[in-house]
């Protein structure tokens, strides 16, 4: 069994005022893997990542980087993985260099002239202070420390949070290429934007209301989930007409329009063998599986039904 | 894949903490040397070149005044500063966090009235000043002698220190931290008031005997438990406005009015007590009182001493 880089049992935390904000999360992500973690605004998703890395406290459970618990570990553990966060704020009096200054005091890995060299590519001034900066600025700056750490596990949490669609897409392209550099590090990135997840995970968990719902390779999510129209000669569709793997479907007078999640197709055959049936079959994108299943009309669904 | 084929630059073998501690250390001189370094400056001039401070009240009154900003801002850099996230995500523990600014702020607050304290005390301005001044402008000034009051320069800021730091530190938004502050310095203020009273009950006079054990004591009590909390502490990730409502305000307001009013009503319970000093002087007058003068040689009669009550003798001729 490949060992996990991050690990999560039965993870809870509930924030005062009674708001739960995950609840019993499971999961596990491979060393080396690249792991996107999507869910609507206030899934959990950052309440996960900040337990992981001990800037919270969990209420039960267990979560662990690279075996440890970031909450209780020394110095020399916690050096291993490096953190952005979506609303991280940096000492806004420092300039980049004397940031850079800082960190190299506490990674035994720090890479100086890889930070100059990032701080090129990224378009920083050295010797800017953060504070003014703008906001896209100020994630790279972020960014760059955390992979000038040569970090083993680097734990991004909505990055491109705030930022304009052209400066996020310069930020997602420098990140995916920085991680294309990053020989055998461990990513686990989260965000609500598909398509950013799209272009960087292998592997994706859907999170909804604290837990993870579905935790699966990309390209088998995509090509599991599909939507399916079955038209019917004439009258409607029988009472206890069903398609199989059906996460959720809606009928219209002889149309039955239903996402579903299917190994293989052949497991529509029994349908398409019904007499006067007419079967339509449509490949679903992460975003419109994302928004199949997590959209206003499907709320809850796939959580209770659908999981794989 | 490639790797970046720069050279590595080690924080050194075996995770050398001690590296790590000359980071935050830097860290924390970078950002508080704006405050510590006039305040040195004032103490350098106000002791040593201007003798204004020429008292160990005046050191009292300078340590506190540090206290004051110096323990909030050691305590709360990275709440004020929105940046607590990024901190606690950075390998340094909470534990060495607290402990690295702990050795800034209470070693710059414990210097300063120590080496204050000292100067004063053996009354070093005026003998550097002796050395090249003997001009006769300025009259020595008179050196303070009351052990008590050395002793509480140093005892009180630095357990005004401890309550701040321990309270501030664990506050979580810029508002607790300001009223954690007041908290730390009221707390600080009860033990000294509750030490005062103490003496004043068992001696009859204001010796330090209590109030400076007790605030020598309560130092390391509470930056043990502020060491307890911070560990387990949870991080924020913004800045927090100072908030809460008129309302909260106005309590707030009203309990410290009360507080503050409870503390001065004690503090002139034991005003009017005598200090050990005041105590050896009234004996000495006494005593003084009593006893006969010895006769006094002017010239080459002999007159006797004059009464204690100090009236002038019969004859009215002073001795001449």
């Amino acid at each position: 069994m490949i060992d996990a880089a991050i690990e999560a049992n039965d993870l809870s935390k509930t924030f005062p005022g009674g708001v739960v904000a995950v609840n019993g999360l499971d999961l596990r992500v491979e060393k080396g893997s690249v792991y996107g973690l999507i869910g609507r605004n206030g899934a959990g998703k950052t309440t996960l990542i900040r337990m992981l890395v001990g800037v919270l406290r969990p209420d039960g459970g267990v979560a662990r980087v690279l075996g440890a618990d970031m909450l209780r570990s020394d110095r020399r553990t916690r050096q291993r993985f490096a953190y952005v966060s979506q609303t991280q704020q940096l000492h806004a009096w420092m300039t980049v260099e004397e940031l850079c200054h800082y960190l190299s005091h506490f990674y035994e890995k720090w890479d100086a002239a890889y930070a100059r060299d990032l701080a090129g590519r990224f378009g920083l001034a050295w010797d800017r202070q953060v504070g003014l900066m703008s906001g896209g600025e100020q994630r790279k700056v972020s960014v760059l420390l955390a992979f000038a750490a040569r970090p083993e596990v680097l734990l991004l949490d909505e990055p491109a949070a705030g930022l304009d669609p052209i400066a996020r897409r310069e930020l997602i392209d420098e990140i995916i290429d920085v991680i294309g550099r990053a020989e055998g590090c461990t990513v686990l990135f989260s965000t609500h934007i598909i398509s950013d997840l799209e272009r960087i995970a292998d592997t994706v968990g859907i999170m909804d209301r604290g837990r993870i719902i579905t935790s699966q390779n990309l390209d088998d999510l995509k090509s599991r989930t599909k939507r399916v129209q079955v038209v019917f000669d004439g009258e409607g569709p029988p009472r206890d007409f069903v398609i199989p793997g059906t996460v959720r479907s809606k009928t219209e007078g002889p149309v039955v329009t239903a996402v579903v999640r299917i190994d293989d197709e052949s497991q529509l055959d029994a349908v398409r063998a019904i007499p006067g049936v007419r079967v339509n079959v449509f490949a679903l994108g992460l975003e419109e599986t994302f928004i199949e299943l997590f959209g206003p009309a499907s709320r809850g669904e796939f959580a209770n039904g659908g999981t794989s | 894949m490639t790797t970046h084929d720069e050279t590595l630059v080690s924080a050194g073998p075996g995770g050398n903490e001690w590296r790590v501690t000359r980071g935050l250390l830097w860290l924390d001189w970078l950002r508080m040397c704006g405050y510590i370094l006039p305040m040195f400056a004032i103490w350098l001039v106000g002791i040593w070149v201007v003798p204004v401070f020429y008292h160990p009240a005046w050191v009292l009154a300078f340590g506190m005044m540090y206290v004051l900003v110096g323990a909030t801002a050691f305590a709360a850099m990275d709440v004020m500063g929105g940046s607590e996230e990024f901190t606690f995500a950075l390998p340094p523990t909470r534990a060495q966090l607290y402990l690295t600014r702990l050795l800034l702020g209470l070693g710059t607050t414990v210097a300063f009235t120590a080496l204050g304290v000292l100067a004063v005390g053996l009354d070093l301005p005026q003998m550097l000043w002796g050395l090249f001044v003997n001009s006769g402008f300025t009259g020595p000034f008179p050196v303070c002698d009351e052990p008590m009051v050395y002793g509480l320069a140093i005892a009180l800021p630095t357990a005004a220190f401890a309550c701040v730091y321990s309270l501030a530190s664990n506050a979580g938004t810029r508002t607790t931290v300001m009223l954690n502050a007041f908290a730390g310095l009221l707390l600080a203020g009860a033990v000294l008031i509750g030490g005062l009273l103490a003496e004043a009950g068992l001696w009859d006079r204001l010796n330090g005997y209590v109030s400076i054990p007790a605030l020598l004591a309560i130092t390391p009590m509470a930056l043990l438990i502020g060491y307890g909390f911070y560990v387990r502490k949870e991080g924020i990730n913004r800045p927090t406005p100072v908030g809460g409502s008129r309302a909260s305000w106005v309590w707030v307001v009203i309990v410290v009015v009360v507080v503050v009013f409870i503390m001065l009503l004690s503090l002139l319970r034991v005003s009017h007590r005598p200090t050990v000093r005041d105590e050896e002087f009234r004996l000495e007058r006494e005593a003084a009182r009593d006893l006969p003068r010895p006769a006094t040689e002017v010239g080459t009669a002999t007159v006797p001493a004059r009464p204690a009550d100090n009236t002038t003798n019969e004859s009215g001729e002073d001795g001449k």
